[in-house]
């Protein structure tokens, strides 16, 4: 029977077709759409967060197996083990906590507004009467909300796509943008309808995922501790961000 | 425009990409759907019910959603991981399979039923009936639409993005990203897709004139 062959096709299809995890490899996930954090370069993943999994991997005597996905992929494939860790300028947000364990915090940034041009932003209170854009789920979103009270009058935007979200910033259906201090400049420089301002606050700080008890993070807190230490996270820092 | 020519070069290579999933998933879909058909025309209720409720299922359902249950349900309730690759492919081949075995009933549907009943008359066996009369002139009416759905397909795989693969939509974004601009990168790849597209309209053009000769 034709059919028979096909199924068998398919199961063979199937099981080949599967991920087969090898004890010394770690798989990373990460959404590399977050230059200078973690994007394509020429066709290779690059980026502050890939340089740092590449160096952990190195400390814990394994290889690295960096895999590109969306970015609302990354915990739920974390939990499904299909992946060991996540770096992806991941913050870290009481919601996130529930699902995941978190390493120590690797980085943290001032918050940077972006604004179109000719209006600029550069005291608080001027947020008044805005519409604020922010990415969908980082810590910004989080930040402006804990913020809010302060005003009477504005209303977030959240955006899963920073792309979008500037496209919104372009149209003018937002007023504003808050993003990392690094992502303000780099829109800036390469929007030139673009305004941008840093602000002296910093938000709570970037660190890798885990599954839950997951027994890797004692060890990835163990060698991000060592790269802190022999200055290799501040070499990184040095060489990717050119805002600070 | 900051997009030089490795950037358009770098999206449109997701082309294979695009085009792998299109194709393995109409195939697999194709299978899947001879199967469903099968049912569909079997004399037990039971496989009758059954097409119609896998039919019902993911006609009635966002693509989007059975792709994600896929991808993140399976490795969850069954500890068995499945690759991106894999639960593509196979998302999009379930669900293909329930469009086209609909395609196919209608093809066969299409032959007047005078035919049938006079090769009954003839004394013709119902299963050479089928497969002698009934089916030749079907596949032959169903040909375009087999192709169309493959263009559906083509488009549809977009989705794939969202678990990952590099496909020409994943690309597009990333160069994106990349380059802080946003429209020139989804121009490349709508003009990737476009020309995908007018390509296979163009062969199903040329086919559908072969058979009506």
């Amino acid at each position: 029977m034709k059919l028979h062959k096909f199924l068998l096709f398919l199961i063979i299809f199937c099981i080949f077709g599967c991920d087969k995890t090898e004890e010394n490899i770690l798989v990373i996930g990460t959404s590399a759409d977050y230059p200078p954090f973690e994007f394509f370069k020429n066709g290779e993943l690059a980026g502050f967060d890939i340089d740092i999994a590449n160096e952990i991997a190195k400390e814990l005597n394994m290889k690295a197996k960096i895999v590109d996905m969306d970015f609302a992929g990354l915990i739920p494939s974390l939990n499904n083990e299909q992946i060991d860790m996540i770096i992806s300028s991941l913050s870290i947000t009481e919601e996130r906590k529930n699902n995941v364990d978190f390493s120590d915090v690797y980085y943290q940034g001032f918050y940077g507004v972006l604004t179109k041009d000719p209006l600029a932003i550069t005291q608080e209170s001027e947020f008044e009467g805005k519409k604020i854009g922010v990415q969908l789920g980082s810590t910004w979103e989080s930040f402006i909300n804990s913020k809010k009270d302060k005003f009477s009058n504005i209303e977030v935007v959240a955006l899963s796509r920073l792309g979008n979200l500037i496209e919104e910033l372009k149209i003018g259906r937002v007023d504003m943008v808050i993003v990392d201090e690094e992502q303000a400049y780099n829109f800036a420089t390469n929007n030139k309808d673009l305004n941008y301002h840093v602000f002296d606050e910093m938000d709570e700080g970037l660190a890798i995922a885990f599954k839950k008890n997951s027994p890797q993070k004692d060890k990835v807190n163990q060698a991000l501790q060592k790269l802190k230490h022999n200055k290799i996270l501040d070499q990184l820092k040095a060489k990717w961000f050119k805002a600070a | 425009m900051n997009i030089g020519l490795d950037e358009i070069k770098f999206i449109s290579a997701g082309v294979f990409v695009t085009l792998k999933y299109a194709t393995l998933s109409v195939f697999f879909g194709l299978i899947f759907a001879s199967l469903l058909t099968y049912f569909a025309f079997s004399q037990y209720k039971i496989l009758n019910i059954f097409n119609k409720f896998y039919v019902s299922v993911f006609r009635g359902t966002p693509l989007l959603i059975q792709l994600s249950l896929i991808y993140f349900g399976i490795p969850s309730l069954t500890g068995i991981k499945i690759s991106a690759f894999v639960s593509g492919v196979l998302a999009f081949s379930l669900n293909s399979g329930a469009y086209i075995s609909e395609i196919i009933r209608a093809g066969i549907n299409s032959i007047d039923s005078g035919q049938t009943e006079a090769a009954k008359t003839l004394g013709i066996p119902k299963s050479l009936i089928m497969k002698d009369i009934i089916l030749p002139q079907a596949i032959r009416n169903l040909i375009p639409s087999l192709l169309n759905e493959l263009i559906d397909m083509l488009k549809e795989s977009a989705l794939v993005s969202i678990i990952g693969e590099a496909d020409l939509m994943r690309r597009s974004q990333l160069v994106a990203a990349e380059k802080y601009t946003y429209f020139a990168p989804l121009m490349v790849s709508a003009a990737n897709y476009y020309i995908l597209v007018m390509l296979l309209s163009f062969i199903i053009k040329k086919i559908e004139r072969k058979l009506v000769k």
